[in-house]
């Protein structure tokens, strides 16, 4: 990464668009991220309800 | 005397019973004996939950029609007879409004929604109140069952500020001078090197 | 021997601080410009006022404090604790002027709050408000969010090394790239195309929910700034409750979340290192704190009975701690509900993730996920080192973007800032309990403030008193800063005082 020099690294129409497609990537990781602890959470929910009624 | 007095007496009963009836025949302008406050609702939840009440505000922001119902936010707080912007004293809060669910069609008569330049419609709201309604996610909220427009909303005026249009023009000039002290400066900084 | 402070000294500060202003000044174009768009005339002017009174502090500071030399470490700190002061000052201008605040201290906390992306407010009549003022609220939480410093550093300090002393004070000390200007400019990158994606995916939300375009529009940014950068101002009074939806609460949800992470985890995920996002410590620590969370609020919950299905428990309980644990402060429910309605146990799970609060180096407030991360391990390790034998050398590590092993310093540190947000949460919690608030209202607002979150359970409204609204514009600001510029600021006064002169002018 030492090459890197920041998120505007790339040069040429090519390389923009594989930049751009690795932003789409990160937005899409984290926000699976989020998905991911919040199903966990509705499951620990559905479970304590379950378990208290 | 007495033989008219009868027939009067029952005139006065007729007309008073009519004068009644017609008050429950025209729910839309009917003031309601049983108005809370939405404060009032909101402070007491438990109380109120499930019961049918009715509110009376300023009816603000959007008409968010979903399907064939629609979204309404009511508020009864001091701003909603007379907002900040229209002049109107501080009382020490933002605002107190809920959300009331509608039949789309009722949303008609509604008009204006109160924000910035706008006065909202007044409206007059009965129905059931839900301290966490399961059709809506456990929102608070009230289902209407009658809405009434008490007053029509409208847009008015908000007379130009001089203070602030003195101030800005003065802060300006000074901007003015002061910039031309800093260029003056850098000039020198610029020779002397 | 603590040397005084020269004349130079404080010529450097005034300098820096002015450049702060100049930004704040330029800040205001925005809310010039939609208010402008909006024909709200009056408006219009409070945003010239204010314009123009940061320029005039600017220039009156470049040509009064005009020095040579360049900034040190110490006027670093100094400017970025002394700056946010300064610049909430200044910030306010165009709120007083707009009406809507009893006082100017009642203005000062609203713009303390927005930078700090604290979130309480003490603005009257929010449903009547302009265009241009709500875009003021809501810009002064997405810019104070990448830190005001950081926008001078980008814009106003270019090439210049004081740049990064002041950055580093500002409580953001990832370096994500050698270069320091390098790195506020990526923060600005990732920033502005969540700004669009995140904005896109609300306006359309918005308008398949009823909303109408235009406001549609508007209330898609400012619902994305209050949620990225985690400071939980929303347009109307009802906040996210006006919506009565899901699928804005949903968005908005994993926007919060996305917006509380580490600048530098989002950097790493960005770049390449995908893997990061589940090795990553503050990712851990906040899924396992949120969890527990979550567990002890659904417990409340259930006891009490008032919320039964899964959506319920979802878009009231979940949503509202998820809000505080990531130090927001967007909620689905009144600020008395959740004393009333929601139980002891269920608000106190809420107070206590508050209490932890969000990753470093973002926009969230708190102890912070990396320190809960260090502290339980090296508690770990302290546990292990009792019963392995004398002569075992015991050492941990954590794993945040890169292996990072836990010595004494590392963690006696993390400990000192805990302790520091537990003094000013309990001192703000004691305060409101003297006078006469329930204690566990009380406490919830006193975290709130000191965690940077802004969920209320009552406390905090223009009727409360001075004491308490100058002690909050406190919190909020040494809860943001992490306490290290505040040590200095103390330092600071201290050398003033007790101070040898040094000999040199």
């Amino acid at each position: 990464m030492a090459e890197r020099d920041g998120l505007e690294s790339h040069s040429g129409a090519e390389s923009r668009w594989r930049r751009w497609a690795e932003y789409a990537l990160g937005i899409l990781i984290e926000s699976s991220a989020v998905i991911a602890i919040s199903l966990a959470a509705l499951l620990l929910m559905l479970l304590i309800k379950v378990i208290m009624t | 005397m007495r033989k008219t007095r009868i027939p009067i007496c029952i005139s006065a009963m007729t007309v008073l019973v009519a004068l009644i009836s017609l008050a429950f025949l025209f729910p839309g302008n009917a003031r309601a004996d049983d108005r809370v406050s939405i404060v009032d609702l909101i402070e007491n939840m438990k109380k109120y939950n499930g019961e049918v009440v009715t509110i009376e505000g300023e009816a603000i922001g959007d008409i968010m029609v979903r399907g064939d119902y629609a979204w309404i936010t009511v508020n009864d707080d001091a701003y909603s007879r007379k907002s900040l912007e229209e002049g109107g004293e501080f009382v020490g809060m933002s605002n107190a409004g809920i959300g009331v669910w509608l039949p789309k069609g009722d949303t008609e008569t509604i008009g204006i929604l109160g924000g910035y330049k706008n006065k909202g419609a007044r409206v007059s709201v009965t129905g059931v109140f839900n301290r966490a309604c399961h059709e809506h996610g456990g929102d608070t909220d009230i289902h209407a069952q009658r809405i009434g427009l008490v007053g029509k909303g409208y847009r008015f005026d908000h007379p130009l500020a001089y203070g602030q249009l003195f101030a800005a023009i003065a802060l300006a000039a000074a901007c003015a001078f002061l910039w031309n002290v800093r260029r003056n400066r850098m000039k020198k900084t610029v020779r002397g090197e | 021997m603590i040397l005084r402070p020269t004349r130079e000294d404080w010529k450097l500060i005034g300098w820096g601080i002015g450049r702060v202003i100049l930004a704040i000044g330029l800040l205001m174009l925005v809310p010039l410009a939609i208010a402008l768009i909006s024909t709200e005339w009056n408006t219009v002017l409070n945003f010239l006022v204010g314009i123009f009174a940061c320029v005039t502090f600017w220039l009156v500071m470049e040509n009064t404090c005009y020095v040579k030399r360049d900034l040190s470490w110490f006027h670093g700190l100094i400017v970025a604790s002394l700056g946010w002061l300064v610049a909430m000052a200044f910030g306010a201008i165009p709120h007083f002027l707009s009406g809507h605040f009893k006082s100017y201290l009642d203005a000062c906390f609203d713009l303390m709050s927005g930078y700090t992306t604290t979130g309480l407010f003490l603005l009257q009549d929010l449903d009547h408000v302009a265009h241009g003022t709500n875009m003021w609220r809501h810009l002064l939480t997405y810019a104070g969010g990448q830190g005001i410093i950081v926008i001078a550093l980008t814009f106003l300090f270019a090439g210049t090394a004081g740049a990064f002393k002041i950055y580093a004070s500002e409580g953001k000390d990832e370096q994500l790239l050698p270069n320091v200007i390098r790195t506020a400019r990526a923060i600005w990158m990732i920033s502005l195309t969540y700004l669009v994606v995140g904005s896109l995916f609300l306006w359309f939300g918005l308008m398949k929910d009823g909303m109408p375009v235009g406001r549609g529009l508007l209330h898609s940014v400012w619902l994305f700034m209050g949620a990225w950068s985690t400071g939980g101002f929303a347009p109307q009074s009802l906040n996210l409750l006006y919506y009565h939806s899901l699928l804005i609460e949903m968005i908005t949800m994993i926007i919060f979340v996305i917006g509380s992470f580490n600048f530098a985890l989002h950097y790493t995920v960005w770049t390449g290192n995908r893997r990061e996002i589940y090795r990553n410590i503050e990712t851990r620590s906040f899924a396992i704190t949120a969890l527990v969370g979550t567990f002890m609020l659904s417990i409340g919950f259930s006891k009490v009975g008032l919320y039964t299905s899964l959506t319920e428990f979802f878009r009231k309980g979940f949503y509202n701690l998820v809000s505080g644990h990531t130090t927001t402060g967007n909620s689905t429910v009144y600020a008395t509900s959740f004393f009333k309605e929601f139980g002891f146990i269920a608000l106190w799970a809420i107070t206590l993730v508050m209490a932890i609060g969000a990753s470093a180096c973002s926009t969230g407030g708190g102890f912070k996920g990396l320190r809960m991360g260090i502290i339980t391990k090296s508690l770990w390790g302290d546990i292990k080192s009792i019963v392995s034998p004398e002569s075992a050398v015991v050492r941990e590590k954590i794993h945040h973007v890169k292996d990072v092993w836990l010595d004494d310093a590392l963690v006696k540190g993390a400990m000192l800032i805990v302790i520091s947000y537990v003094v000013i949460y309990a001192v703000g919690g004691l305060l409101g309990t003297i006078y006469g608030y329930s204690p566990s209202v009380a406490f919830f607002d006193s975290v709130s403030a000191g965690s940077n979150t802004g969920l209320s359970a009552g406390l905090t409204t223009p009727l409360m008193p001075a004491l308490l609204k100058v002690y909050y514009i406190f919190e909020m600001w040494a809860g943001r800063l992490e306490f290290m510029s505040v040590f200095a600021l103390v330092g600071m006064g201290i050398a003033v005082v007790r101070g040898k002169r040094s000999g040199r002018r």
